[in-house]
């Protein structure tokens, strides 16, 4: 036992310690039941079949398996994802990352304040997600201090035209004179084609303190560019009204898939509109999760962004993830919500050739 | 009833002892495994608690009174549980790198006297922690919260947080060993 959470494992904190939740008596008897009966299976080994796993709510969607042209993906000039951007992606396999990387668009665009440099390596993307990988170099010979504690005081990525967005960037690797950054953006509009302006200054890092930093180059950097990458997206044309909560129902228009994200589309009841920001939050708590042939999974869990939006009757669900979405092994897509104490699961199966 | 009789009874008459420990103590391995696992997964929770209350059964003989509570241990074993459902989903639960406090320091010991006093240690060297420090190091490493999450929790930035964590393991290292770890 050398591990921190091992040690800690055996911590006797007054806090953790307080009994802040009782079972109620059904529980308490299920549990004891479940108990029981392993220990009477330990002493009379005679197995009358598998225990099946507790059936939760589920939902089919009524579109049967759903069998989708992929996007067609020209080779343009390759982008070279590279390896940080692999490791950090969980280790996808390397036919998943080449052909990320012959979507996206290489900029190679580099400016340099105070001798450090800003290179933008390139951008990948689905309809309303992408991913922009950018490097921080210092001169040849030079080293970033040893922690991994570095940002941008002041960071703006601005689209021009893509309605409400969101952005979030960070630091993926740290190589002797390079930092290696993912800056990730979610849109309400298509960003594959637009014009982007990507500014920043003074990067700092933070030393024993986090209260006393140090600048190492106040900068600016500003970069404009279009964003040319190839929609890796797949559109699933599904319509179909569903009801999530008892006290509301929601109609998802389509759902659009690509390998580092998801975008839904849905519409809501006017009455509905009225309670915006329940409903938005409702929507943030919704747990995607994305089904493989070989029954593994991504879901919220590995997720990078979310982000929610609405507009009158529209409404719509962006969100990008930590792990590289196969969208040939992908079979089903579920989501699920908690509503009093159930979870309801609405499945819809997949099939991209 | 005492812990003793308490674990005398699981022995002797699992039915009964056990329906006392789960209505005494299910409570708070719920909060915990909710905690970890999250309330998104509640018959998955309700399963942990089923097997931590088996293990209790088949463990029962090994529980030592003067070592600490009949609810910590069960409480432990509940959490263990939750580490078992993370890793089964192929969670990496916390980086090996930032679990470890040093490669150098090996605190794994068979005897159980021994891992009992490092164990001591670092529950003084936690207790002595000022906050927000002790805060952060029990909810990721206790609770295995996301970095995000504790971020969100203390409104203060994820970058804030990994270096308060960081710092933390450093001092906890250096307490460990001026307070006289028992290394092999």
């Amino acid at each position: 036992m050398k591990q921190i959470t091992d040690f800690i494992g055996e911590y006797k904190d007054q806090e953790i310690m307080k009994n802040s939740e009782v079972l109620s008596k059904e529980e308490q008897e299920r549990i004891l039941k479940g108990v029981m009966s392993r220990i009477q299976e330990e002493a009379s080994p005679v197995h009358t079949g598998r225990r099946w796993p507790k059936a939760r709510k589920l939902f089919a969607m009524a579109a049967a398996a759903l069998v989708i042209t992929g996007a067609s993906v020209f080779a343009a000039e390759r982008f070279s994802l590279g390896d940080s951007f692999a490791r950090w992606m969980g280790g996808p396999s390397q036919e998943q990352i080449e052909a990320l990387g012959i979507s996206g668009h290489p900029l190679n665009l580099s400016q340099t304040a105070q001798d450090v440099t800003v290179t933008l390596q390139g951008v990948v993307g689905g309809s309303n997600a992408a991913y922009l990988l950018y490097d921080v170099l210092l001169p040849e010979g030079q080293e970033f201090p040893e922690n991994d504690f570095y940002l941008f005081e002041n960071q703006n990525l601005m689209p021009e035209k893509s309605g409400a967005y969101g952005y979030h960037s960070e630091l993926i690797s740290k190589e002797g004179n390079t930092l290696h950054f993912c800056l990730n953006m979610n849109g309400w509009k298509e960003l594959t084609g637009q014009n982007v302006i990507f500014s920043m200054d003074t990067l700092i890092n933070y030393d024993e303190d986090p209260d006393k930093v140090s600048i190492i180059a106040e900068g600016p950097w500003s970069f404009e560019f279009p964003m040319n990458y190839s929609d890796t997206s797949v559109l699933i044309p599904i319509k179909e009204t569903i009801r999530p909560w008892a006290d509301g129902a929601i109609t998802i228009q389509k759902i659009r898939v690509s390998p580092i994200s998801v975008h839904l589309k849905c519409s809501r009841s006017m009455e509905a509109i009225a309670n915006q920001e329940y409903q938005d939050s409702r929507l943030m708590d919704m747990n995607i999760r994305f089904c493989f042939a070989d029954g593994s999974y991504i879901d919220d869990e590995d997720r990078l962004t979310s982000g929610v939006g609405g507009e009158m009757l529209n409404m719509q669900v962006n969100r990008s993830y930590r792990k590289l979405i196969d969208l040939k092994k992908l079979t089903e897509i579920q989501i699920s919500v908690e509503d009093n104490g159930e979870t309801k699961v609405f499945s819809i199966p997949v099939s991209i050739k | 009833m005492t812990d003793e009789e308490l674990s005398k009874q699981i022995q002797c008459s699992p039915e009964q002892g056990l329906s006392k420990v789960i209505a005494l103590y299910g409570g708070i391995c719920k909060a915990v495994l909710n905690r970890i696992i999250g309330p998104a997964y509640p018959q998955d929770i309700e399963e942990c608690l089923m097997t931590a209350y088996y293990k209790v059964w088949r463990g029962i003989g090994k529980f030592d009174p003067h070592r600490g509570t009949l609810k910590a241990w069960i409480v432990q074993i509940a959490r263990n549980q939750a580490l078992d459902w993370l890793r089964r989903k192929g969670e990496e639960i916390i980086p090996l790198e930032e679990d470890i406090l040093d490669p150098n320091l090996d605190l794994s010991l068979e005897d159980e006297t021994v891992r009992h006093i490092n164990t001591e240690l670092v529950q003084q060297s936690i207790d002595g922690m000022d906050e927000p420090d002790r805060t952060i190091f029990i909810r990721r490493y206790y609770y295995l919260e996301r970095v995000k999450t504790i971020a969100d929790y203390l409104q203060i930035s994820e970058k804030a947080v990994e270096h308060r964590l960081s710092r933390g393991r450093k001092r906890l290292k250096i307490q460990l060993l001026e307070r006289g770890v028992i290394l092999p």
